[in-house]
C-alpha cells in the first residue's frame, strides 16, 4: 500500500512563513493547511502544485510518496 | 474560480431579489383570499395556527441576515475575499461531497425500511412513502448516467 506523506510544515517554517500565509498565497482556508500539514487531508494536485510554487521547489520534494507495509 | 468583481455582481442580482421576496409572505396571502383558497380541517395549518406566522417571521429573518451579508459583501473586500476562499477551498468541497453522499446512502436505507414497514402496517402511507423512493432511485440512476459521461 502506497502512503504519501508531505514536508509542507518544515518548508514553511524554512520561509519563516505562517500558515495563514501560505493559505492566503495558495487561496485556500488556514484550516485546509492545517490539515494538509498534520496528513488528514491530501491536497489535489493543483494545490500541490500551487504549494510547491510558493517554496520554489519542486513537487515531488514535498509530496513524497513512499511504500507501507 | 469567482472572482471579486463576478461575485460583486452576482451579490448585487441576489440583493434586488431578497428585497423583492420580503413581500413574497404578503403576495401569497393576497392570493389566496382573491381565489378565496381555505385552509382544509384536516391540515397541519389548522391544528397548529400559529404555524403560518411563525413560517414568515423565520422566512422574513432569513432574508434580513442575507441583505446583511450581501452589503457586507458590497462595502468590505477582505470579507468578500475571505467569502471566496472559503467558497472555493477544495477541503471545504470534499467534506460536502463526502457528506451529503453519506446522507443520500442513510436516506435510502431509512426510506426503504419506511416502505417496509408500511407496507404491513398502512397501504394509505405505503403508496405516498414507495413513490417517494422510486422517484429517488430515477432520480439517483439519472444523476449517476450524466456525471459518468461527463467526467
Amino acid at each position: 500500500m502506497l502512503l504519501l506523506k508531505n514536508e509542507v510544515i518544515k518548508y514553511r517554517k524554512s520561509v519563516k512563513m505562517t500558515q495563514e500565509d501560505l493559505a492566503k498565497a495558495v487561496g485556500v482556508t488556514r484550516q485546509t493547511i492545517i490539515s494538509i500539514e498534520q496528513g488528514k487531508y491530501i491536497a489535489s494536485l493543483p494545490l500541490a502544485i500551487k504549494i510547491a510554487k510558493v517554496f520554489d521547489i519542486p513537487v515531488e520534494d514535498i509530496f513524497i510518496i513512499e511504500d507501507g507495509d | 474560480m469567482e472572482n471579486l468583481s463576478k461575485l460583486r455582481h452576482n451579490t448585487k442580482i441576489k440583493m434586488i431579489l431578497m428585497i423583492l421576496s420580503t413581500s413574497l409572505p404578503l403576495v401569497i396571502t393576497l392570493v389566496m383570499s382573491i381565489c378565496n383558497f381555505e385552509i382544509s380541517d384536516n391540515s397541519l395549518f389548522a391544528a397548529l395556527p400559529f404555524l403560518p406566522s411563525l413560517m414568515c417571521v423565520v422566512f422574513e429573518g432569513y432574508i434580513i441576515l442575507k441583505i446583511i451579508q450581501y452589503i457586507r459583501i458590497l462595502k468590505n473586500d477582505d470579507y468578500a475575499q475571505s467569502l471566496i476562499i472559503r467558497r472555493n477551498d477544495e477541503r471545504i468541497k470534499y467534506i460536502t461531497l463526502k457528506s451529503n453522499a453519506f446522507v443520500d446512502k442513510l436516506f435510502a436505507f431509512i426510506l426503504g425500511l419506511a416502505v417496509l414497514f408500511t407496507a404491513f402496517v398502512d397501504a394509505s402511507v405505503f403508496w405516498p412513502c414507495f413513490s417517494i423512493f422510486i422517484v429517488f432511485v430515477i432520480i439517483h440512476f439519472i444523476a449517476y448516467i450524466y456525471y459518468s459521461r461527463k467526467y
